[in-house]
């Protein structure tokens, strides 16, 4: 008799043993739902910790890859190399033809903004910077940069790539930061499109070709246009080179000039425009 | 009797360090060349392995802290991989008795069966408390990657039980 009620009880708690995992399941749950609203500050320094530590070790585990891949690829240019010379040859003819074409045009922008006393409205600090590595991940798009406080990156700053925009920084640590790309979910960017300037919101994604949304009820905007940044809300400048249009089944998407880091390295721009991002410089002068 | 005391926790505690290793160079492969990454982490096998062939090995406390050493390190919200695999754990575990006496073939389909679940239930989650959707080529890369490397975490993990001893 006591066995039997032994065994019945050995039963139940078995069966319950297969349920164990959904408690713990729903504390997970509850953890996620409340962490993502209400963004803890322990959260957020333990992370920031994290990344000041782990990044260069990640770096550091994955860079025998990274050699692997580099030695194939020179072995790769080794073989193109006389068609590579035959196309550069091709190109640097061309280009001596536009470097005169260049040189006037200079002269005469400096002449013309002699004459008007033109004084440019912001100043700008570039630096290039390392990059660590890039979350390509369903939550955000962003880059990690080797470089933080330490070495004089700010909150805001703009990533250039290939004289396009790339990004922003949105987190600055000791000695890394992370920077926003444009096709993450949260990028937000205010544009000029075409010609006649429409003005738009460039809206991030998490696909390699951002959205045009806030145009104008009447706008004459065509595949191929121009993107570059409006300046509104002085978090970018006017004028940086974004993409250009392209139209899908009635959706305006931009083609990025500059969608992935496949490069070591990228230009950090310092504009300090005292926008929407309260920048250090900024405070400094409002304190003077 | 403490060797045997060590040998018992050298056995508890090995599965979950090499996992916890495993997952940090996922993520820094991943990391260092921007590649896409997968909805649930690869660790989502070795759940589902362990939970089928030796459930003691990796039990649910260490589940949950494998998701959370994950979140962290694919700078996801942190729960969101915890919440994926401990529902794989669950659901593996519930149809234990079953699959352990089927094929390798047969196991893998349940295997990608029930991936597919958890990632629709994260879709829905992600729908319902963040008002996020994604790309669907996003959900079908992550599906893929993880369900075609299976076969090799299994061997993975089946070479780590064996290597661990006894619990």
């Amino acid at each position: 008799m006591a066995s039997n009620k032994f065994f019945r009880l050995q039963r139940i708690k078995q069966q319950l043993k297969r349920f164990v995992a959904l408690p713990m399941a729903f504390v997970s749950l509850v953890l996620f739902v409340y962490l993502s609203y209400t963004s803890h500050p322990l959260i957020y320094e333990a992370r920031r910790a994290i990344y000041d530590s782990f990044m260069p070790l990640m770096h550091m585990v994955s860079s025998p890859f990274e050699t692997a891949i580099h030695q194939v690829s020179f072995i790769k240019n080794y073989v193109n190399v006389y068609d590579e010379n035959e196309r550069l040859r091709a190109e640097n003819e061309r280009l001596k033809g536009w470097q005169h074409t260049a040189y006037k045009l200079a002269l005469e922008q400096k002449e013309l903004l002699d004459i008007l006393n033109y004084k440019p409205v912001f100043e700008a600090q570039t630096k290039l910077v390392r990059i660590l590595g890039e979350y390509n991940s369903p939550f955000s798009h962003s880059i990690v940069l080797e470089g933080g406080s330490q070495t004089g990156i700010y909150k805001g700053d703009v990533l250039m790539h290939h004289n396009a925009l790339f990004g922003r920084v949105i987190e600055v640590n000791l000695k890394t930061s992370r920077a926003l790309k444009l096709t993450d979910y949260y990028s937000r960017v205010p544009v000029f499109v075409g010609e006649r300037k429409t003005p738009a919101i460039l809206v991030g994604d998490n696909t390699a070709m951002p959205l045009l949304t806030a145009l104008p009820e009447e706008h004459f905007i065509k595949e191929g246009d121009k993107v570059i940044t409006s300046g509104v809300a002085g978090v970018y400048p006017e004028g940086l080179m974004i993409g250009s249009v392209k139209i899908q089944e009635g959706v305006f998407q931009v083609s990025l000039m500059e969608t992935s880091s496949n490069n070591s390295f990228v230009q950090v721009v310092h504009f300090d425009l005292g926008g929407l991002i309260e920048t250090p410089l900024k405070q400094v002068k409002e304190e003077r | 009797m403490q060797k045997v005391l060590a040998q018992k926790y050298v056995a508890l505690l090995m599965p979950f360090l090499v996992l916890m290793l495993f997952s940090f160079l996922e993520s820094a492969f991943l990391f260092q060349f921007g590649l896409p990454y997968p909805l649930v982490s690869l660790l989502f096998c070795f759940v589902f392995y362990f939970s089928i062939f030796n459930p003691q090995k990796l039990n649910l406390i260490f589940v949950f802290l494998l998701g959370i050493a994950s979140d962290f390190f694919m700078a996801y919200p942190l729960g969101f991989q915890s919440f994926a695999l401990l529902m794989g754990a669950f659901l593996a575990g519930f149809n234990r008795r079953v699959v352990i006496q089927l094929s390798f073939q047969k196991q893998w389909a349940v295997f990608l069966v029930t991936l597919l679940g958890v990632l629709v239930l994260n879709l829905l989650l992600l729908r319902v408390f963040l008002d996020r959707t994604i790309p669907f080529s996003s959900f079908l890369t992550g599906f893929i990657f993880v369900g075609v490397m299976y076969p090799f975490c299994a061997a993975l993990s089946a070479f780590i039980n064996q290597k661990t001893g006894v619990v």
